[in-house]
């Protein structure tokens, strides 16, 4: 049997954090093996999407659907080990080295022994960190950290990695850096889910995009197509994401 | 058994992380060192190594000047609880002059010696001695009396003995018959008291016949009984408990324990607020979403704690028996078993505040405070357990960890209790229980507060 080509299928995804909605009824499909990218304004609700799919929010509404099976990781154990997430905040330990921290989480994951080992120096070759995997992510820059923090999430091989704007607050250079990595997961077959607010990111980098805002997806498809269904086939991400998310400042 | 295995992988990444921090370590490991040293320190000064009391200051006036009063004062000078004033070779101070003293507070005791003290020696009968004193100064009251019946034993060689027994039994409202019986029991003993003072030195002893005398001394307000046998040696018999070393006091014992307790609890305290830091330092979400179940990450900070609080204990122990030889260490099975059961309580009790606080500043306030109302109120502080205290507040104190924690401590080195023994059970069963309570309530407020809901 031909495996289908959707890897998660969200329907009506819904939050609220008490009185307030964070996201409404959101329903896309993330294909096997693409970049599929979310792009949203300062408090759309990419990070409590994000969330809900990874299991760090439970009470959420809707259906989530992995390869076909339901999927609820915040309860079961063997839904989280499908996916790696890499949070928008850093979550690494200061005081450990590279080295100890990706063993740590990957230890936290499942890996043992010489598995162990090599989950740890690929991670290390995906941050390029190889030659300072003895250092203290507190001597580490910014970007540094931001590449290590991208690699913890990949120790274990996840069929599905999330990935909340593992590009903040760094320089072009290491931007780059982690650019080529995603790529590479990709081209290694790596399914992605790639949030940003960065418009020529999600250009340059996905496969397709959804677009949300204040908590519901506004337009899901290629560049290109979403292009055509605002009407110019020739404008920019730019244009069509200020097109429907309108333009006043949405985090107020 | 999942949940165990990624438990142990927590704490020692916690573990690896503290130990990393070298200057943090050492003071979390120096600081209740420092206390112990300077708690220590401080209580031997005041009470002394050996009595376990405070030294009471007596002003003497001597208003007779005979040899006999002479004498009666170089006696008192030579008792062991008391310092008597003026000193030997300073001048002697009227009475009115330390009325005043006495009125402005800076005096507690003063003994005048009447004229006619000598004569009244000389014939067998009781000479007047004035005891002016503070109504405040209680406490010193006892000590003071001691010294100045012995005293009075050595310089009337004994002879003032029935009529001054006499006397006090009278004014404790003892009936005729009662005090006739005594009269003649004293009688026959009067011979060899003046070699009892001699011999002693005119120190009090802490005499202690059978276990239930023992249990009275220490518990402070005066008592009848005790006095009755530093007064008549005949029935004296000293029964210090085998194992308990020879310069354990309790206000000692008392002390090395309640820093111990106390510590304890201040040290768990930062361990117990891993849990807050984790989430704070901003790596809880990837424990979350590890492929572990929840609880565990509770559990690793639990046994993390425990392994510092043991470390801390040990050392604690360690430099306590170094330093104040209160033989800590004669049983070892139970020290590690009240050490354990005490680290495990103090644990659950910082697991439950660090569960329930939002943030690292709300978990240190709250158990800053707590901590200190249990310290004073559980007796590790000033020895409640010696004072006679109504019901309510034992229902309060006994209401502490700390109080069941200070009488495991307390029960193993100065009562020389096992663990075994009926009392220690009881101890460690109300620490166990809250252990178990206190952690259960620490999980639920855990899976409300850190784990998706
Ligand atoms: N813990 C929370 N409690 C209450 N409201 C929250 C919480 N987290 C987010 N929100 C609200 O939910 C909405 C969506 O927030 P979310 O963080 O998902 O946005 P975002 O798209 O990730 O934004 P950004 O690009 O700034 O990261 C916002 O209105 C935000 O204020
Ligand atoms: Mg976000």
């Amino acid at each position: 049997m031909l495996q289908s080509r959707v890897l998660l299928d969200v329907k009506e995804l819904r939050y609220s954090y008490g009185e307030r909605v964070a996201v409404n009824g959101a329903s896309f499909q993330i294909h096997r093996g693409e970049i599929f990218g979310f792009l949203g304004p300062n408090g759309a609700g990419k990070t409590t999407t994000i969330s809900c799919l990874s299991g760090l929010l439970g009470d959420w509404k809707g259906e989530l659907l992995f390869d076909g099976n339901t999927f609820s990781p915040s309860k079961n154990i063997d839904d989280r080990k499908r996916l790696g997430t890499v949070p928008q905040e850093l979550a690494l330990y200061e005081d450990l080295t590279a080295k100890e921290n990706l063993t740590f989480f990957g230890r936290l994951n499942a890996l043992r022994g010489s598995e162990l080992e090599q989950a740890v120096q690929h991670a290390l070759q995906i941050a390029e960190l190889t030659d300072r995997e003895n250092s203290r992510v507190k001597e580490f820059s910014g970007g540094m950290k931001r590449r290590l923090n991208l690699a913890a999430g990949t120790l274990h091989k996840p069929d599905l990695l999330l990935l909340d704007e593992p590009t903040a607050g760094v320089d072009p250079q290491s931007r780059n850096h982690i650019f080529e990595a995603l790529l590479n997961l990709k081209k290694n077959g790596q399914t992605l889910l790639y949030t940003t607010h960065y418009m020529e990111e999600a250009e340059k980098l996905c496969d397709r995009i959804a677009i949300i805002n204040e908590g519901e997806v506004c337009g899901v498809g290629t560049p290109h197509e979403l292009a055509s269904r605002a009407g110019n086939a020739d404008a920019n991400l730019e244009e069509i994401f200020l097109q429907l998310t309108g333009r006043k400042l949405r985090d107020q | 058994m999942k949940t165990i295995t990624a438990a142990i992988c927590i704490a020692a990444k916690d573990l690896k992380s503290y130990f990393r921090d070298r200057t943090g370590m050492l003071l979390g490991f120096l600081l209740p060192i420092i206390l112990v040293s300077v708690f220590g320190l401080t209580m031997s000064w005041v009470f002394g190594s050996e009595g376990g009391m405070p030294k009471s200051t007596l002003w003497v006036v001597d208003e007779d000047q005979t040899e006999k009063s002479e004498f009666f004062i170089t006696q008192l000078r030579s008792a062991d609880m008391i310092v008597v004033r003026p000193k030997p070779d300073d001048e002697a101070r009227s009475q009115e002059d330390l009325r005043q003293e006495i009125a402005d507070g800076e005096v507690h005791h003063v003994l005048v010696l009447s004229r006619g003290f000598e004569a009244a020696v000389a014939a067998g009968k009781t000479p007047e001695l004035i005891m002016l004193r503070d109504p405040g100064r209680e406490m010193e009251d006892q000590v003071t009396r001691i010294s100045i019946m012995q005293a009075f034993m050595a310089t009337s060689e004994g002879k003032m003995w029935p009529q001054a027994l006499a006397g006090m039994m009278d004014k404790m409202g003892l009936d005729d018959q009662g005090v006739d019986q005594i009269m003649g029991l004293s009688k026959g003993i009067q011979a060899t008291i003046s070699a009892f003072v001699q011999s002693s030195g005119g120190e009090a002893e802490e005499p202690k016949t059978t276990e239930e005398a023992k249990e009275k001394s220490t518990e402070g307000g005066f008592d009848f009984g005790s006095f009755m046998t530093d007064m008549v040696p005949l029935t004296t018999e000293d029964i210090q408990p085998p194992e308990r070393p020879k310069n354990l006091s309790y206000i000692l014992s008392q002390n090395v324990a309640g820093v111990m307790v106390m510590m304890l609890m201040f040290g768990l305290m930062a361990c117990s607020s891993m849990l807050i830091l984790e989430r704070e330092s901003g790596a809880l979400p990837r424990l979350l979403l590890a492929a572990i179940p929840r609880d565990s990450i509770l559990l690793g900070k639990f046994f993390f704690a425990v392994v510092i609080g043991l470390i801390q204990l040990l050392i604690l122990s360690a430099y306590g028996e170094l330093v104040f030889e209160v033989g800590l260490f004669r049983d070892p099975i139970t020290l590690i078993i009240i050490s354990f059961t005490w680290v495990l309580a103090a644990t659950s009790f910082g697991m439950l505040i660090a569960s329930w606080a939002k943030t690292t500043k709300q978990a240190e306030g709250l158990s800053t405070i707590l901590i200190l109302i249990m310290a004073a109120l559980g007796g590790c502080w000033f020895p409640i357990q010696q004072g006679s205290i109504p019901w309510g507040a034992k229902i309060v104190t006994h209401s502490t960890l700390t109080h069941w924690a200070m009488s495991t401590y307390q029960g193993m080195l100065w009562h020389g209790f096992t663990w075994s023994h009926p009392k220690m059970l009881v101890s460690l069963g109300v620490l166990w229980g809250f252990t178990i309570l206190g952690s259960g309530v620490a999980v639920s407020f855990y899976r409300k507060r850190y784990v998706a809901g």
